[in-house]
């Protein structure tokens, strides 16, 4: 169906004793946009710094379009990088910018067809009234589209692109975000998009990859991922609030959750990998039943904020074994202080090991 | 607009490899490159600096004269037991030591004074701070003997302004204390400027929002200037008085100027003894053992203050 | 705590009107935000309040009296500002007492309130290190502590969380909101981001070229915008904007094929007989898209995208791009029927940008 463009096997990388890659392994599919999701400092830039040749790797593969590219210097690899601070040069106008890897020794184009390929880009990005401006007059938006054009221009096999809108505010990220998924339909392209935004990964991509520690926790479609999620990490990356955790244990084939009331058979879990001993007890927040409190058959929590989102509100609840954040219905008149009642729905959690973090628990029928 | 297809498939690979054809080149190491531009500089270096340096400890085991080079003979430690048993010399570096702590304390305390008045802005500020930078742009030969022609004891001018408010004149370059004041009194003409330029970009160095977080929380504007300023300022302000103590220890061009080491030899700096010994008497060996001292004696007190200066940055 | 009132709070520099006669009372113990785009004058008003900036004309009064004339030092306020304003070389712990010491209060006092504070914000471990060291959603943490140390007249704050990375911006938001609510001072909080607003404010005042233009709730500022910028200011994804062409039988969105009528939108009877042009405001998530026939007109669908669990569409009118909800059971395609929730239409002076629905009030 889809070759695989991108290949990243085992990729190891230290800076001064501090490694940033421990066995990085992803592929990356002809045609799609793939977001790599993960807190600052998980390996995000790496990743694309060791995609485009950038940096030298302590060890591993780079697999471009079925050629190994890992010992090959940056300009035959062909591939496109959008930074995150839009590294515009600042001594060149608009077109200049655009135009200038067309410009190099290693594409050799005719000026004519420079031109025509930096207007019709321009076009594109409805920048086309910006070209002889000089970069630094520019807004941040304007900017940023600049440094698309100037990636796309080039028709690069691949496209890296590393924050490119976190400088940007929420309304303008919206709108360019949109562009981007627009270029993408229109255009056949392959995208490694890297964030730390769970939004800003949803909005456009087609499949999304958990990084933390310098390697992939889990790599999948969304709804992949919230079907199984593999492990605390990708739970806690995922999702708006992410995953709820609750401190618990396996006691007596029942899981029982720090402090609170309910006992949950481990049968509705699935099979369960573990001798027992204490594990994590993760929910989606969607699926956690919130009510007033004294409810029958249900734990305790305390309100501990409130965030008011115009249509909806998102609540913070402490509990005994953790607190977790869930969007609640207007309807619902929490305030801070107030006490709430909660109950984890009949099948509705996985279950971690609390030490190593990973999944356990395994449901037979996932669809 | 659909003729900027970006190319998909096959197309992908066909131009994938026309780029790459004889262009999958290995990525360069470039420390070839960085050697190659160091080198004229490291070049220099060796032969301007090591050279010379060298050269001076190796004359000093020596008994040595630059004007008959065919005596030398190798005397071990002889220069440096003869210099230190010197209570001639004893006495030149009691006097160079009050010269540079008189010249430190005043330079510091007038230099961050006068910066933080530059703070304000006030009419003219610009004019008066270029005017105030002009002393440090003179040579000390220069200021030497501008200030030994305002210190005549006869028609100096210094002297004249004393006698038009009823003090007497003084004899300042003939006797040996009024010349060591006279002389710190040119330097810090001469440097504290550098001060002044130092503690403004140091005390510029601190965002408003500390000071506005301060007057919020109450604080009077002396207490402003000793909690946040000056500790905040205290790196800067330290390797301006680490700079300003190695060079008043190494100054020579301006007694030279001013007092020709005089009265006597009194007012000798230990760098004035150096190029006396090695230049008037060409005692050259024994001239590289004082110079190997003083260099010593430098490079041990800047050794003590610069890592004092590096606990000090540890804390931001 | 106090309670803050501006009247006719004027403050010009030269020619230049950075805020133009406001009016606005904070009650004791309100959690206040001044929210609107950049340069609109709520900067400047805190300044003006916290006493380093002062007013050309009006007043500002603490509890009813005057303090125009009173240096920030003067009018015990705290403040936490949006760059940092730590004291770099003075440990967490010198940082938050200093203000206590630099008004001279006793050593048994400062003592004790560093104690109550350290409890508060669980500061334990980090009393000892010095700002350099923490991230700075921590720093301002921090900040925040030396504020309310001193027990203070209003809190104000200037766009604390801008300066933090995005990810610790929300922790720190939810922190923020907890510590507010428990401490219970009186709070002014100035930003641009108006999920911050809608999120931690008791009241919102929203401001832009210098004169308030709403004051309200956040769920009145929501559901109820005075005119067009405030109804597009807030929310996000942002409010649909659509001309409106009346047509016989109701009225049509600008050029497309889609016309709402009284019976199935239940459009109010005024609106169709309006006789100035108006423009149609509606969030995104009160357009849905549907399999449902008889819900709405056809309309081609542009984009399908996800935020949140939520699917988005996106639609073209003319030359613009406009948002909702893609409601249907089956996924991908580009039919389906556009609704929009009769509740969620909101009704604009073409002209003006004055909503000319009832409920409107400042």
């Amino acid at each position: 169906m889809s070759a695989p463009m991108l290949q990243l096997q085992g990729l190891k990388k230290a800076y001064r004793g501090k490694a940033a890659l421990r066995g990085l392994d992803l592929t990356v599919n002809d045609n799609e946009i793939f977001a790599l999701l993960g807190p600052t400092g998980a390996g995000k830039s790496s990743t694309l710094l060791a995609s485009a040749g950038l940096i030298d790797l302590d060890a591993g593969r780079v697999t471009l379009a079925g050629q190994d590219v890992t010992d090959a210097d940056p300009a035959s690899r062909d591939v496109a990088i959008v930074f995150e601070g839009f590294n515009l040069l600042p001594v060149l106008d608009v077109k200049d910018n655009i135009a200038f890897a067309l410009r190099s020794p290693a594409f050799r184009e005719d000026e004519k067809e420079v031109a025509l390929r930096v207007g019709r880009t321009a076009e594109l990005l409805r920048i086309s009234h910006l070209m002889d401006r000089d970069v630094g007059t520019l807004s941040g938006g304007e900017k940023q589209r600049v440094a698309i054009a100037r990636a796309l221009v080039r028709r690069p096999v691949m496209f890296l692109l590393d924050e490119p809108l976190s400088a940007l505010d929420l309304k303008l990220r919206e709108g360019l975000r949109a562009e981007l998924r627009q270029i993408h339909r229109q255009h056949r392209s392959t995208m490694l998009y890297a964030t730390h935004d769970y939004h800003g990964a949803i909005a456009i991509a087609d499949r999304v990859g958990i990084i933390d520690a310098g390697i992939i926790q889990q790599a999948g479609t969304i709804e992949e991922i919230y079907a199984r999620p593999a492990s605390v990490i990708v739970g806690k990356l995922v999702g708006s609030p992410s995953m709820a955790f609750f401190d618990a244990a396996i006691d007596d084939g029942h899981v029982v959750v720090k402090g609170a009331e309910q006992r949950l058979p481990v049968s509705e879990f699935g099979t369960v990998r573990a001798g027992g001993g204490k594990v994590l007890l993760g929910v989606w927040p969607e699926d956690i039943e919130i009510g007033v409190a004294d409810a029958s058959g249900a734990s305790t929590g305390t309100i501990y904020a409130v965030d008011n989102r115009g249509f909806e509100r998102a609540i913070q609840v402490d509990t005994p074994a953790g607190s977790f954040r869930k969007v609640v219905p207007l309807s619902m008149p929490f305030t801070q202080g107030d006490a709430c009642s909660f109950r984890i729905p009949q099948g509705g959690g996985f279950l971690f090991d609390a030490a190593s973090g990973k999944r356990i628990s395994q449901m037979e029928d996932v669809n | 607009m659909s003729d900027t297809k970006i190319p998909s498939g096959s197309d992908t690979q066909a131009i994938a490899h026309a780029t790459r054809q004889n262009v999958l080149r290995k990525r360069s190491s470039g420390r070839l490159m960085i050697f190659g531009f160091l080198s004229p500089t490291l070049a220099i270096l060796l032969f301007m600096v090591a050279y010379p340096i060298f050269s001076l400890i190796y004359y000093s085991f020596y008994n040595f004269s630059a004007l008959r080079q065919s005596t030398m003979k190798p005397v071990g430690l002889g220069n440096y037991a003869y210099l230190l048993s010197d209570p001639e010399l004893w006495e030149r570096f009691i006097f160079t030591g009050k010269f540079v702590f008189i010249c430190v304390t005043l330079q510091m305390l007038i230099g961050i004074f006068v910066g933080y008045q530059m703070q304000k802005n006030f009419r003219g500020r610009d004019v008066i701070f270029t005017i105030l930078m002009m002393p440090m742009m003179l040579s000390p030969v220069v200021v030497g003997f501008l200030w030994r022609y305002m210190l005549n004891s006869e028609w100096g001018i210094i002297n004249f302004l004393l006698s038009s408010v009823g003090i007497a004149k003084i004899d300042w370059l003939g006797q040996t204390n009024a010349a060591l004041w006279a002389a710190a009194a040119a330097d810090t003409w001469m440097w504290t400027p550098f001060i002044v330029l130092l503690a403004t970009a140091a005390f510029r160095g601190i965002p408003e929002t500390i000071y506005e977080a301060a007057e919020v929380d109450g604080a009077s504007p002396a207490y402003r200037f000793f909690r946040i300023t000056l500790p905040m300022s205290a790196p800067v302000l330290f390797i301006a008085l680490i700079l300003r103590l190695i060079d008043s220890f190494k100054q020579y061009d301006l007694f030279v100027a001013l007092t020709g080491g005089g009265p006597g030899s009194s007012t000798e700096t230990v760098s004035f003894s150096v190029a006396k010994t090695a230049f008037s008497y060409f005692y050259t060996g024994e001239a590289s053992a004082l110079a190997v001292i003083l260099l010593v004696i430098i490079i041990g007190l800047s050794m003590i203050l610069v890592r004092h200066l590096t606990k000090m940055g540890e804390k931001y | 705590m106090a309670e803050i009132t501006l009247k006719n709070l004027s403050i010009e520099f030269g020619d230049f009107k950075a805020v133009d006669d406001v009016n606005l009372t904070v009650k004791d113990g309100e959690f206040v935000v001044y929210l609107g785009p950049s340069g609109c004058g709520k900067t400047t008003t805190l300044r003006c309040i916290a006493g380093l900036v002062k007013a050309t004309r009006g007043d500002v009064l603490f509890d009813g009296q005057r303090v125009n004339d009173l240096t920030a030092s003067e009018r015990n306020i705290a403040m936490v500002f949006q760059f940092v304003s730590l004291y770099p070389h003075l440990s967490i712990k010198e940082n938050i007492v200093f203000p206590l010491k630099a008004r001279g209060i006793a050593k048994a006092e400062i003592a004790r309130k560093l104690d109550w504070v350290t409890d508060v914000f669980k500061l334990g471990d980090e009393l000892r290190r010095y700002p350099g060291a923490l991230p700075p959603g921590a720093r301002q943490k921090v900040a925040l502590a030396r504020a309310v140390i001193r027990d203070p007249a209003v809190l104000l704050l200037d766009e604390p969380l801008s300066a933090i990375d995005e990810q610790f911006r929300e922790e720190m938001r939810w922190e923020l909101g907890h510590l507010q609510r428990q401490l219970g001072v009186t709070t002014i909080y100035v930003t641009h981001d108006q999920r911050e607003a809608m999120s931690l404010a008791d009241r919102i005042v929203l401001m832009n070229d210098s004169r308030i233009v709403q004051v309200s709730e956040p769920d009145r500022m929501f559901f109820d915008p005075i005119n067009v910028f405030a109804g597009q200011f807030i929310g996000s994804p942002s409010m649909n904007l659509i001309d409106l062409v009346p047509v016989s039988g109701g009225l049509r969105l600008g050029d497309s094929e889609v016309t709402l009528t009284e019976k199935r939108d239940r459009l109010p009877q005024w609106a169709l007989a309006s006789k100035r042009p108006l423009k149609l405001g509606v969030r995104p998530l009160n357009v849905h898209l549907t399999d449902e026939k008889s819900a709405g007109d056809a309309l081609p669908v542009d984009d399908i995208f996800s935020v949140g669990r939520e699917r988005f569409f996106s639609f073209r009118i003319g030359d613009n791009i406009y948002q909702g909800v893609d409601k249907r059971l089956s996924t991908g395609g580009t039919e389906g029927r556009v609704h929009f929730e009769p509740e969620g239409l909101l009704f604009f002076d073409a002209d003006t940008g004055r909503r000319v629905d009832a409920e409107a009030a400042a």
